[in-house]
């Protein structure tokens, strides 16, 4: 048991930190002038003519977002007091526990890395990038209605449904290499494209489709489900007798072709993106970020189980006539209730959407060395997330750039991140971090003899770094109108 | 540069500012837990026919699906001829004759039986039977001893029997009287129990003279025989049976009962077999008992079928006590805690107004059906039970899990295709203190469905009914150590109305589960 623990955590950690990005960039990162902007926006042209991005180093990320564990929904102070109450507690106010989470809790993480990266200037115009990343995510969705049962009951939802649709979790990993292009247009528009091909290494995902229990006005339970189940890496699914899963076990060892990145899990995408110039110190910004697909071909496993069942209680009639035990009943009705399940499973390979984004934004340069900027992202997968980050960009030349940007997602809307760029020669430093924690909470424990602080709000939390080698500079066009004098 | 330096410093300042504003001594998280989960549930559904739930059997008959409760017993009655009637003794006849001729002839007697008092056999048919004799002769010659009974139809002639009895000599022997029809009625002054008999004695080698002493003793002994039927008049007798009681052993039942239940069409009956050609009055004084009033059967004496010629030997019928000639439903109704009964059988209650027959293997064999059709009323029938509190938990160390429920709430919904409606009341006592603590009334938990003029019921009789269990009752719970449950029963129009109980009817119901918990836990408390 211990070692099919073990095995699953090792799934899972590749799975975490092998690769790139589920989901989240860091839209502070879209105003910073450093060549992994153009990860937002592909036709974001960097400052300089050539860039290298050193191995690993060049461009780690680490991405957290989840609208659950932020402490202060977690612990609240017993007002009047010095002591701390939970969620239990019968003075915390779960009102705003459940306005935080909103339709739904979830946790999501990336982690990516590149591991190669070069970009070029050609003839000016042109700028064309190459690269090498590992991506991993996870994202985990929780609907707001299983807390209400858990905590409130179903009583509240009499007449009408609980809603756990979306309930479930996504996982992959897999190697993306890329290349792009980007090109002035015309003076004011300049579009850019990047073509994508990923080598998936591991997926898994359980995910509701549709699950929804609705509780009728005559206490019955009727219960919809599509509920799919996709693996795809060194899994060994057993099945029961009734087409149910019995066992997933992970393969103990699995050598590095049963979960390196393989063409056997193909994805392709693309990323495309322009901006304009609309006037000299405005500029709008489009982008479309992850828009493809992995196909999951080596040792896939999809398992779908549909399902329509209303529960208007257990039927005792045979249980007075006294041909049956009410222990019979029970369980024959659980062996109805399976036999109502549709089991579907396939060993075909399935299909998963790459989680596309969409920026929108803007830039306004009052002065010459101070940026203000407006980015909206949507972002799709698992649900449509939306968020908008304000930022004010400063630019002390080519050698310091500073960012500070204010961030509405997640239902919350005191976010505020910070970037800096700053380059000595080729070398360039950046990092960026989309939530600085303003506030933090020192937990102490053992009459003081232990502590440790976490942010106050730690649902949020994303962070970005890197050293890239940037050669020359880009030429500026001059956009200036002649002065004719007559 | 500097607006971008203040600009940047502001930046940093922006960053360094962050500071720990909060302090949780995670020693002093509250472990205090407060849910208030509210949960509803259908629990239970079901549709019940009764002939699904009542099985037929001896006991429980469906009848042209009228619901019947029959209890029958066999051979209640049987005795046989020997139980009635027990023969008569020997009847003897001794006679002699002095011989002082030739021939001494028309020598007539009777032989009297006594078949006991008051009986006046007539005739007999024997199967088997016969006489001793022994003829003892003084004589000093040897005589012919000629008997006939001319009485004794021997094969369509007189029985007659000769025997020679030699000079001083003593003759013994049988007369076999078998398949002989024997009449006792020959002599009309005494037309019963009476045979005749005749004998001739002749000489059969004279002697010259005749001495006194020649005679001729004639003994005859008849034997009780085994006979096929005997006709006469057997006399008026009149057995009483003395006045006993049955305890029901339901006072304690039935006290517990109150208002009223009338079943209409309780019935018993009593199939005989009987081949005593007897007239016989049966009279049953029954009556029944309890803590209020007394009913009597109030049933007339009953005449039992009998045969009235030989050619019929047996008589197959029987009589019934029920509402058309009893007070039996009012009998039974009352809920008697006893029944006192006594009674009596009369034999030729009418005297001797005509021949009985009895057989030789005349019985009388009785069995007998008790039968409780469900067709009834029934006006706030009241049973109450008290039960130990088994809502209550014995171990006072173990957590009481009603104790974490704030409200409980059962709703019912109910399609009743009985003509039977009934209400609970639910009380949590306490014996210590006397008191009733809590109580919960449920008003109609399901309506008697309506019925036609037959009783039978029309359409069933829709209904929901809630139980709630407040928190005061939840409470109580663990302070009352005993339950009292109060059933009210009530039938179609409060029971003014007689109902039918059919097999075909049947109940439909769904029980729904409405609570909601209060849990309160502290974790940090030692205990």
């Amino acid at each position: 048991m211990k070692k099919k623990i073990r095995n699953t955590g090792i799934i899972a950690a590749l799975l975490l930190i092998t690769s790139g990005a589920f989901a989240q960039h860091i839209q502070t990162q879209y105003f910073l002038n450093v060549p992994q902007s153009s990860q937002l926006n592909p036709a974001y042209r960097p400052n300089g003519n050539v860039y290298i991005g050193l191995p690993v180093l060049s461009n780690t990320f680490f991405g957290m977002s989840n609208n659950i564990l932020n402490v202060n929904n977690l612990f609240q102070p017993v007002p009047g007091t010095d002591s701390v109450m939970t969620v239990l507690h019968p003075d915390y106010d779960r009102d705003s526990f459940f306005r935080n989470i909103g339709n739904r809790a979830f946790v999501s993480t990336e982690v990516s890395t590149q591991l190669i990266g070069v970009g070029f200037s050609v003839a000016d115009d042109w700028w064309v990038d190459l690269g090498v990343t590992a991506r991993g995510m996870m994202r985990a969705n929780i609907p707001v209605d299983l807390f209400t049962l858990a905590l409130e009951g179903n009583e509240g939802f009499i007449g009408s449904s609980a809603d756990l649709s979306g309930m479930g979790f996504t996982a992959q990993a897999y190697l993306e290499t890329h290349i792009g292009l980007s090109k002035n247009i015309t003076n004011k528009l300049r579009v850019g494209g990047r073509l994508k091909l990923m080598q998936g290494a591991v997926s898994a995902s359980l995910e509701a489709n549709e699950l929804e229990l609705s509780v009728n006005d005559d206490y019955s339970h009727t219960l919809r489900s599509e509920v799919e189940l996709k693996l795809g890496g060194p899994f060994d699914v057993t099945l029961d007798e009734d087409g149910f899963i019995d066992d997933i076990i992970p393969r103990e060892s699995p050598a590095f072709n049963e979960v390196g990145p393989s063409f056997q899990n193909f994805g392709m995408g693309i990323d495309v993106g322009a901006t304009y110039d609309l006037m000299h110190n405005i500029r709008l910004t489009a982008s479309i970020i992850d828009l493809g697909y992995m196909k999951w071909g080596r040792e896939s496993f999809t398992f779908k189980a549909t399902n329509d069942f209303t529960f208007d209680g257990f039927d005792i009639s045979e249980m007075i006539s006294g041909d049956k035990e009410f222990d019979q009943i029970a369980e024959e009705f659980g062996d109805s209730l399976l036999n109502t399940f549709d089991f579907v499973d396939s060993e075909d390979g399935y299909t998963t959407a790459l989680p596309t984004k969409l920026y929108i934004g803007g830039t306004y340069k009052p002065v010459n060395f101070l940026s203000l900027g407006v980015l909206s992202r949507t972002s799709v997968g698992m649900g449509v997330r939306e968020s908008l980050t304000l930022s004010a960009t400063l630019m002390a030349g080519d050698v310091l750039s500073t960012s500070l940007s204010y961030t509405m997602t997640n239902r919350s809307f005191n976010n505020f991140g910070f970037g800096v760029s700053l380059r000595g020669g080729p070398v360039q430093f950046f990092t960026v971090v989309d939530q600085i924690p303003a506030s933090w909470v020192e937990f102490t424990g053992d009459n003081g003899a232990d502590s440790f602080t976490l942010p106050q709000r730690f649902d949020y939390m994303n962070l970005r770094f890197g050293l890239n080698l940037l050669f020359g500079k880009a030429k500026k066009k001059i956009q200036d109108t002649p002065m004719l004098v007559e | 540069m500097k607006s971008k330096t203040l600009f940047i410093a502001l930046l940093f300042l922006l960053i360094l500012s962050s500071c720990v504003t909060e302090s949780y001594d995670m020693d002093k998280v509250s472990g205090e837990v407060a849910l208030n989960p509210g949960f509803v549930i259908s629990a239970v559904k079901g549709e019940v026919t009764l002939s699904d739930v009542v099985e037929p059997n001896d006991t429980i008959v469906f009848d042209n699906q009228l619901l019947k409760f029959v209890i029958s017993e066999d051979s209640i009655i049987d005795f046989g001829v020997s139980d009635f009637y027990t023969g008569f003794p020997a009847a003897s006849f001794e006679e002699t004759t002095q011989v002082a001729g030739i021939s001494v002839s028309g020598i007539r007697d009777t032989i009297d039986i006594d078949p006991g008092d008051d009986i006046k056999i007539k005739d007999m048919s024997i199967l088997t039977g016969d006489a001793s004799y022994t003829f003892t002769s003084w004589c000093s010659f040897d005589v012919q001893l000629d008997l006939t009974a001319p009485s004794i139809d021997a094969g369509g002639a007189p029985f007659t029997e000769s025997i020679t009895i030699p000079a001083g000599s003593t003759v013994n022997g049988t007369l076999n009287f078998d398949g002989a029809l024997a009449g006792f009625d020959s002599d009309p002054a005494q037309p019963y129990n009476r045979l005749p008999l005749e004998y001739d004695i002749t000489v059969t080698n004279p002697p010259g003279t005749y001495n006194p002493s020649d005679s001729v003793k004639v003994v005859l002994e008849m034997n009780e025989p085994e006979f096929d039927y005997a006709r006469g008049y057997f006399g008026y007798h009149s057995e009483s049976f003395e006045k006993d009681t049955l305890d029901l052993e339901m006072e304690d039942f039935f006290s517990r009962l109150s208002g009223s239940v009338f079943l209409t069409s309780p019935s018993i009956t009593v199939n005989y077999l009987n081949s005593f050609g007897i007239p016989i009055r049966l009279t049953a004084n029954v009556k029944g008992m309890n803590d209020t009033e007394e009913i009597t059967l109030e049933r007339d004496p009953v005449d039992i079928d009998y045969p009235a010629t030989t050619g019929n030997r047996e008589v197959s019928s029987s009589f019934t006590i029920d509402k058309n000639n009893s007070s039996l439903p009012e009998l039974i109704s009352m809920l008697p805690y006893e029944i006192e009964y006594a009674g009596s059988a009369d034999i030729n209650p009418d005297g001797e107004s005509m021949d009985n027959i009895v057989f030789g293997d005349s019985r009388f064999l009785a069995d007998i059906d008790v039968e409780v059709p469900m067709e009834f009323r029934i006006a706030n029938l009241q049973l109450s039970d008290t039960t130990d509190n088994f809502l209550r938990n014995d171990d006072p160390e173990a957590a009481n899990p009603l104790e974490d429920l704030e409200e409980l709430k059962f709703d019912l919904y109910m399609e009743n295709g009985f003509p039977l409606g009934a209400t609970v009341m639910i009380e949590l006592y306490d014996s210590t203190s006397m008191a009733v603590l809590e109580t919960i009334e449920t008003g109609d938990l399901f309506t008697p469905a309506p019925v036609d003029a037959d009783g039978r019921v029309t359409d069933p009789s829709i209904g929901n009914a809630e139980i709630e269990f407040t928190p005061a009752f939840l409470d109580a719970t663990q302070e009352a150590d005993k339950i009292i449950f109060t059933f009210t029963l009530n039938t179609s129009e409060n029971g003014t109305k007689d109902v039918k109980i059919y097999s075909d009817y049947s109940i439909l119901f769904k029980a729904a589960v409405k609570l909601k918990a209060g849990i309160e836990l502290n974790f940090n408390s030692e205990e």
